[in-house]
């Protein structure tokens, strides 16, 4: 019995080092027992006495209706007697937030499973998980809003390649879904005459990690293609692997055209300098194939004249 | 990539394309005189070896060839009218992908340029 004991104490002690607490209710009875670490979770001192009644009053007004049901659902016969749920504590105390507690735990019931005998289980104040999770949530919805308001259309990519995510301006670009687009699905927004040098060179930067960068026409959801410089670089972990790509595409088609028409208008303006001066050139002409008939210009030297003999 | 007008190759483009009833819809006339019948010019007509050019007040017909020098990439118009005869080179010759619009550039010697449209 000493032994017995002695175990007892050991685990209680290994579970208030991990910050759990545990309770235990006799439902025939009512009693209702915590550990202090149960009570700490609740902002109670260890002396307090807790009935189910007190317990509900010090859960958040707003989580009690359901704590309240999922307590019967676990301790109906008809049920696993599984127990599971997460609810704020310390909800009165002023200046400072309310807490969030998961609670687990486990109803055990008579020999016909008429009704529950006692319902045992643990608390762990999860306030920090909670919060980690929230700022979690809330970077990838900043990272997500920022992704869909650049100019750019985006996308994330696998070690391996396959893209997994786009943001909004991919899709109302494309008019495509995931679905389409997903792993290498994006081939099918390419124009044919591009599509395999692009996959060519998205291959070899995959397989060795250098960063990449592309042009090529992609096709609108109007089903013409624009211009695009692309560009992907790898995010790594301390050993330099490549863990996942993020890439943008960057609609250069306007520029395109500008370089295109500007080059057009120095080549224009050769041409027109030229027809202007059409006789002009003519002249120049025959006066340069005169001078090559009568030979000047040829074999003469080219520098200083030779000193005269001393 | 999207539905512009296509470039003709003029060094190779064939004279006949050149043919046919011209809009002008711009024109820049830098120092050229603008009372000109070319400088005021709203149609110029193409027919076969026959000129008609169209302005708001009245009609100048003349006689009109396709020339070509080694030292242009591009031919020129060789524009006979009542009283003088001027050159124009064909800077641009662009069509729709179908082939039904074409859009053609001119430049005078003058300075004169004209931009023109079929239909």
């Amino acid at each position: 019995m000493a032994d017995s004991t002695t175990s007892i104490e050991r685990l209680q002690t290994a579970v208030d080092a991990a910050g759990v607490g545990t309770w235990d209710l006799d439902v025939r009875t009512g009693e209702l027992v915590w550990s202090t670490r149960c009570k700490e979770i609740f902002g109670l001192p260890a002396t307090a006495d807790i009935t189910y009644d007190f317990f509900l009053e010090c859960v958040h007004p707003d989580d009690r209706a359901h704590t309240h049901a999922a307590v019967q659902q676990a301790l109906d016969p008809a049920g696993s007697g599984a127990y599971a749920i997460d609810y704020r504590t310390q909800w009165n105390v002023t200046g400072a937030a309310p807490r969030w507690a998961h609670a687990t735990g486990r109803a055990f019931f008579d020999a016909g499973r008429t009704q529950p005998l006692r319902f045992i289980g643990t608390i762990t104040d999860v306030t920090e998980q909670k919060s980690n999770r929230e700022a979690l949530r809330q970077r990838e919805a900043d990272f997500v809003t920022m992704a869909d308001s650049i100019a750019q259309l985006a996308w994330i990519a696998e070690a391996n390649g396959d893209i997994s995510w786009y943001n909004r301006r991919w899709y109302d670009y494309t008019g495509t879904t995931l679905a389409q687009m997903q792993g290498w699905g994006w081939q099918q927004v390419h124009h044919p005459d591009y599509v395999r040098g692009v996959v060519e060179r998205l291959q070899h930067a995959f397989a060795t990690g250098e960063a990449w960068e592309d042009t090529f026409p992609l096709r609108g959801r109007d089903g013409l293609y624009r211009w695009f410089l692309s560009r992907a670089v790898p995010l790594r972990d301390a050993q330099g692997n490549a863990l996942r790509w993020f890439g943008t595409n960057t609609d250069v088609t306007q520029m395109r055209e500008l370089q295109e028409r500007l080059s057009q208008a120095y080549e224009d303006l050769e041409v027109k300098v030229t027809f202007r001066n059409l006789t002009l050139e003519h002249e120049v002409q025959q006066l340069r194939a005169q001078l090559d008939l009568a030979g000047v210009g040829a074999g003469v030297p080219v520098g200083p004249p030779p000193s005269p003999p001393a | 990539m999207s539905d512009s007008l296509l470039d003709a190759n003029l060094q190779h483009v064939p004279d006949p394309y050149l043919s046919g009833s011209w809009r002008v819809v711009d024109r820049t006339l830098s120092r050229a005189d603008p009372t000109t019948a070319l400088a005021q010019a709203t149609y110029l007509h193409l027919q076969e070896g026959y000129l008609r050019l169209d302005t708001s007040t009245g009609q100048t017909a003349g006689h009109w060839s396709i020339e070509r020098d080694a030292l242009l990439s591009r031919p020129y118009l060789l524009l006979q009218l009542a009283h003088e005869s001027v050159r124009a080179l064909v800077t641009r010759l662009r069509h729709s992908a179908d082939g039904h619009y074409r859009a053609l550039v001119l430049y005078f010697q003058s300075g004169l340029e004209l931009f023109l449209v079929q239909p």
